[in-house]
């Protein structure tokens, strides 16, 4: 294979792996890779078949290759149906289509020894990869991206260095162009992180089956039947830019009010049934005036709630972030705590433990809030969080938080303490698109020790929720060990369920939730894990706010939005000094990773390898013992397995059974480590073993050689004169057994040996004449 | 009917491999122990093609031409190419007849069957290339009138390799117009023996004897002409000729003359071997002489120079195995 062939196949390989790292279908990441790699596997197999002798007479492609070709190029849709009932996906129609080009660039790759197969195989792995970038997602796939920018360059620089070369001297092309294509290649790969995400996703548009609504796929990921939508602007006013519609003027942003019973459904309203009596006419007072409202201390949270009934009509979903969140994820955001609990009912922490006054860094903006220089706090994290449409005066911010700037407000006066430890603003709302950058200090729970830990004094009658609480935590140390198990256990033996309600009339429903139901919501979770910590003497209380979840960070945009669903709450227990941290019981919410450490890492490893090993030792013995087997015995499981194809092929015709019969020796040859060399005819090759080995398996040779000679070389008229059947299966069935890949190996070790060190292309040369 | 021996392809062929054979033992028993150089003459005869041999003198190239021309049943001529040999000492002159007062056209050697041209590379290029015409088209034109040579025309060449001083190399153009380059080399002991023994006594038991009958040289050339090369063999034939192109050390690449020269002796060859079609085989088996005349090779070191080695040799080698052999695929599977 020639240079550019071998770059053709470089650029079709790693378009194919551009493909398998953008599907980002429910399949995993694994998957589409291994299937791409399958894929590139049967191309090279394509490859080096032409390769050890399928020829090509002339420069066009024969008729059965190009049905080949497209049965290759339409195998996605064979093979979708047993696809999606193995892995439960279904690929959309585009994504199909973009298979069958990945499968036709390899086919065409294979066959670039043709002129115009290879410059078909440049250009179809050219839009394989640039289709593949515009709708896949995932920073997996910039690796092969980039290196396909490399090496289509490569390839133009050779495919123009071998259109001029028509001399017949291949020069190398020079190396300055060679570097000036790297650095623009290297600029381009450099200048994509700076490209505005909007221009990358315009791309997106140029494929069919997402939008529009006169079709519907089921398997299609996004954008269905929503283009009127899109176009009325009905969803989303910025869709269209200005308009006069009236629709939008009132700005639907929710609060985290409505976000909350958006989420958990509307609190019940209790019938209080009180007795009354009756009062004098005296004491009443006729009150004309409007009745005054209450807005001090007055927030609860209710965790007796009902959800309301689901709409009739199918509601749009909201795709407009409340925030975006730049920096690591998963990250809980807090924006209301809560530290008295009544059974039924949270209430908002006192205003007794207030942080101390903020002071600025400098000039500002950046303010300080109090000194995190404790063993525990390790790392620090920095994020920015953009308030996009969300009605707030509370601030939201990460646990642990050492300093903080908004905009470029730098004054002190600015920025307020609320209840328990919530930054607030003294506007009545944050404006939106307001940035809050934070740096926070990142909890190494290693370093936790239990004299870092604040303590209180345990509810009373609660007796059940603390002997629970110690048994799940019994004979772990006191501190860090046991909250983690609280929330461990709640993980596990728990149900996260939104939809479940705990009775109107239940007196305490964290008891409820532990001991009876084992599911609901995340303020269940929350409450229980308060309830259960606070039990064994941890200062806990309720914080709700927003989850950042990972799994929607959009690595082009390099942030994560924060949609309505991702109100949540959650426990926190604090520690000395006024720092609270998060505990996560719920299933399905992380912490944030604790800071990475290399040989934790790598014990960890070891450790879950050893465990793995252990648990698996028979069946690991097994395969291991299968392996080296298999590795051992490997030459002489592909010789059956080829004899076994040489049985089963050539079956018909006199030639076919011929042919095959030199491909078995050809391929015997190849295992016993000395193959045919490409440019050796099986006559020059094989007949110099013809003296070493018995006469007449010799002969048998001779024969075979002789008639596959024919039957290639001797045009089809002239087969009308066929040796007898039943000589030609005789011949070659002794052939096949006298000439067993052992003794092949013993007669390259003494015959072929010399004839590769001497694989003279004329046998008769002539004597030289020596002066 | 078993092909593992083939006979004669047709009953019309069976008297001419009978007659190639008489001539093939003619010609061994002329140049004794060289049946492998002997083989390539027949081919190199068969394919209507000339005959360039580099050797030292008195190794046998004048008996050989001796004997093919015995063998084939023709004239035989020799000349000794000189540096003062000039073009119409090769083709002939017109001269004036005093009697008939008409100019008389004098034939020169080259008109006859087969034609010994000594030591060519001593003869300056403008002699050289009056030989151009004679071997291309087997014609020559003297004063405007052309005059047809014989049908089977044959000439061997031979030129010295060891001594530089006072040789004109032949030009490219006259190099192509051999179809192979070939070497006798010295015998072996026992072939000198048998050789002396023969010359004892008054008439060499040795001398050559006519093995065909008039005419049937043509008939046999035009039978290896009707030899079958099939696509894929082309195919082959083709890409070794772009691999020799391609190769860095060769200076001038296969020509398209050349190349069907190749295809023609590549088929004498396969009818030699009984064959009436061509195998790679056949095409590599006269690789090395075919490609010795006519490739430019740049590797010539001076080792190779004193030690008279083939220089040519790796570099064919290298050509022939860069590309790969048509094999396992049948005719029909093969679609041009």
């Amino acid at each position: 294979m020639s240079n550019l062939n071998r770059l053709t196949f470089l650029l079709a390989t790693l378009a194919a792996l551009t493909v398998g790292a953008a599907d980002s279908g429910a399949a995993p990441r694994g998957v589409p890779l291994a299937e791409a790699a399958l894929a590139v596997a049967v191309a090279l197999a394509i490859r080096w078949r032409i390769d050890a002798g399928w020829p090509f007479p002339g420069q066009t492609v024969p008729a059965r290759y190009v049905v080949a070709l497209t049965f290759f190029s339409f195998l996605p849709w064979v093979v979708e149906p047993a696809r999606a009932w193995l892995t439960g996906e279904r690929h959309p129609f585009e994504w199909l289509l973009l298979l069958g080009l990945r499968n036709l660039a390899l086919a065409l790759a294979a066959l670039a020894h043709l002129p115009i197969c290879l410059r078909l195989a440049g250009l179809a792995s050219f839009f394989v990869v640039l289709s593949a970038a515009s709708i896949g997602e995932g920073r997996a796939l910039l690796l092969p991206a980039a290196a396909y920018l490399f090496a289509s360059g490569a390839w133009l620089l050779q495919l123009n260095w071998q259109g001029r070369g028509t001399a017949a001297v291949a020069r190398p092309a020079p190396s300055r162009m060679v570097v000036a294509v790297a650095l623009l290649s290297l600029a381009g790969v450099a200048g994509i992180p700076f490209v505005p995400a909007h221009t990358l996703t315009v791309a997106r548009g140029f494929m069919p089956s997402s939008g529009g609504d006169r079709d519907r796929d089921p398997a299609a990921r996004s954008g269905v039947k929503d283009g009127d939508d899109i176009v009325a602007a009905k969803d989303d006013a910025q869709s269209v830019g200005m308009t006069d519609s009236d629709l939008f003027l009132d700005s639907p942003d929710p609060s985290l009010y409505d976000t909350l019973s958006e989420a958990y459904g509307e609190p019940i309203i209790r019938k209080q049934i009180d007795i009354a009596i009756a009062v004098g006419q005296k004491d009443v007072r006729e009150n004309d005036g409007r009745a005054a409202r209450n807005q001090k201390a007055g927030r609860e949270f209710a965790t007796v709630r009902g959800r309301r009934p689901p709409p009739r009509a199918m509601a749009n979903l909201e795709s407009e972030a409340m925030l975006y969140v730049e920096g690591k994820v998963p990250l809980h955001l807090r924006l209301a705590t809560y530290d008295r609990f009544d059974g039924i009912t949270w209430n908002a922490a006192d205003e007794s433990d207030l942080p101390d006054r903020m002071d600025k860094v400098g000039d500002g903006p950046w303010m300080r809030l109090r000194n995190l220089d404790v063993p525990y706090l390790t790392a620090s994290n920095h994020h920015t969080i953009k308030v996009a449409r969300f009605a707030t005066e509370s601030i939201p911010t990460p646990p642990h938080l050492d300093r903080f700037r908004l905009e470029q407000v730098n004054s002190a006066d600015f920025f307020r303490w609320s209840r328990g430890d919530v930054l607030r603003t003294v506007r009545k709302r944050l404006p939106d698109g307001t940035s809050v950058q934070t740096r926070s200090g990142a909890l190494d729970p290693d370093a936790l020790q239990p004299i870092h830990l604040a303590y209180a004094e345990p509810a009373p009658g609660a007796d059940a929720i603390r002997s629970l609480a110690e048994r799940w935590t019994s004979g772990l140390s006191r501190g860090w060990p046991q909250i983690e198990a609280v929330a461990a256990r709640l993980k596990q033996d728990y149900v996260l369920d939104p939809d479940y309600t705990a009775p109107a009339d239940c007196p305490d429903t964290a008891s409820h939730f532990l001991f009876e139901a084992r599911r609901g919501p995340d303020f269940q979770f929350a409450s229980a894990a308060a309830a259960l910590l606070r039990s064994l003497e941890y200062d806990t209380r309720i914080v709700t706010g927003f989850y950042v979840r990972p799994d929607r960070f959009d690595w082009r945009a390099r942030n994560t939005p924060v949609v309505q669903e991702d109100v949540h709450a959650w426990a926190e227990v604090r520690l000395l000094g006024g720092v609270w941290t998060t505990v996560e019981p719920t299933p399905g919410y992380e912490l944030p990773a604790p800071p990475w450490k290399l040989r934790k890492a790598l014990l960890a490893l070891l450790v879950a390898a050893l465990d793995w090993c252990g648990r698996h030792s028979l069946m690991l013995a097994a395969a291991t013992a299968l392996t080296v087997v298999t590795m051992h015995q490997r030459l002489r499981i592909a010789d059956v397995l080829s004899t076994l194809a040489w049985r089963w092929t050539g079956r018909r015709r006199w030639d076919d059974r011929v042919l095959a019969t030199l491909r078995l020796l050809d391929g015997r040859s190849g295992r016993a480590r000395l193959p045919r060399p490409a440019g050796q005819t099986p006559r020059r090759w094989y007949g110099g073993l013809a003296g070493r080995i018995a006469p007449e398996l010799a002969e048998d040779l001779q024969r075979v050689l002789c008639w596959a000679d024919f039957a290639t070389y001797a045009p089809a008229t002239m087969h009308q004169s066929l040796p007898g059947s039943e000589e030609v299966r005789c011949t070659c069935a002794r052939l096949a057994k006298g000439w067993s890949l052992d003794r092949v190996r013993a007669a390259t070790s003494v015959g072929l040996a010399g004839l590769a060190n001497s694989a003279a292309p004329v046998p008769r040369k002539t004597e030289r004449n020596l002066a | 009917m078993s092909i593992l021996s083939p006979p004669p392809f047709s009953p019309q062929t069976a008297p001419d491999f009978l007659a190639l054979d008489r001539l093939r033992a003619a010609l061994n028993r002329t140049l004794l122990g060289k049946p492998d150089v002997v083989e390539f003459v027949l081919a190199c005869l068969l394919a209507r093609g000339h005959l360039l041999l580099e050797d030292l003198p008195g190794l046998g190239k004048t008996t050989l031409a001796k004997g093919l021309a015995t063998g084939v049943g023709g004239q035989f001529a020799r000349v000794q190419c000189t540096p003062d040999l000039l073009p119409s000492d090769l083709t002939g002159v017109n001269i004036f007849n005093q009697k008939s007062r008409e100019f008389e056209f004098l034939p020169g050697p080259v008109f006859t069957d087969v034609l010994l041209a000594d030591e060519i590379n001593r003869t300056p290029p403008r002699t050289q290339s009056a030989l151009l015409e004679v071997m291309a088209e087997r014609q020559v034109t003297v004063d405007g009138v052309q005059r047809k040579l014989a049908d089977q025309f044959f000439v061997i060449a031979t030129q010295n390799p060891i001594e530089m001083e006072g040789t004109y190399p032949l030009p490219e153009a006259q190099l192509d117009r051999f179809a192979m380059k070939l070497r006798i080399g010295y015998p072996s002991p026992d072939h000198e023996q048998m050789m002396l023994a023969a010359a004892v006594g008054d008439r060499n038991s040795l001398e050559p004897v006519t093995a065909l009958a008039a005419g049937q040289l043509g008939q046999i050339q035009s039978h290896v002409a009707q030899v079958a090369v099939e696509p894929a063999v082309r195919d082959y034939l083709v890409r070794l000729a772009d691999a020799s192109r391609r190769h860095p050390k060769v200076r001038l690449g296969l020509s398209p003359r050349g190349l069907l020269t190749w295809q023609r002796v590549a088929q004498a060859w396969a009818y030699l071997k009984h064959r009436d079609f061509v195998t790679p085989d056949d095409v590599l088996d006269v690789a090395q002489p075919v490609l010795d005349v006519r490739l430019g090779i740049d590797c010539l070191s001076s080792d190779q120079l004193d030690t008279g080695a083939d220089p040519s040799d790796p570099v064919t080698r290298e050509i022939l195995d860069s590309v790969s052999v048509p094999v396992f695929t049948k005719p029909s599977d093969a679609v041009a």
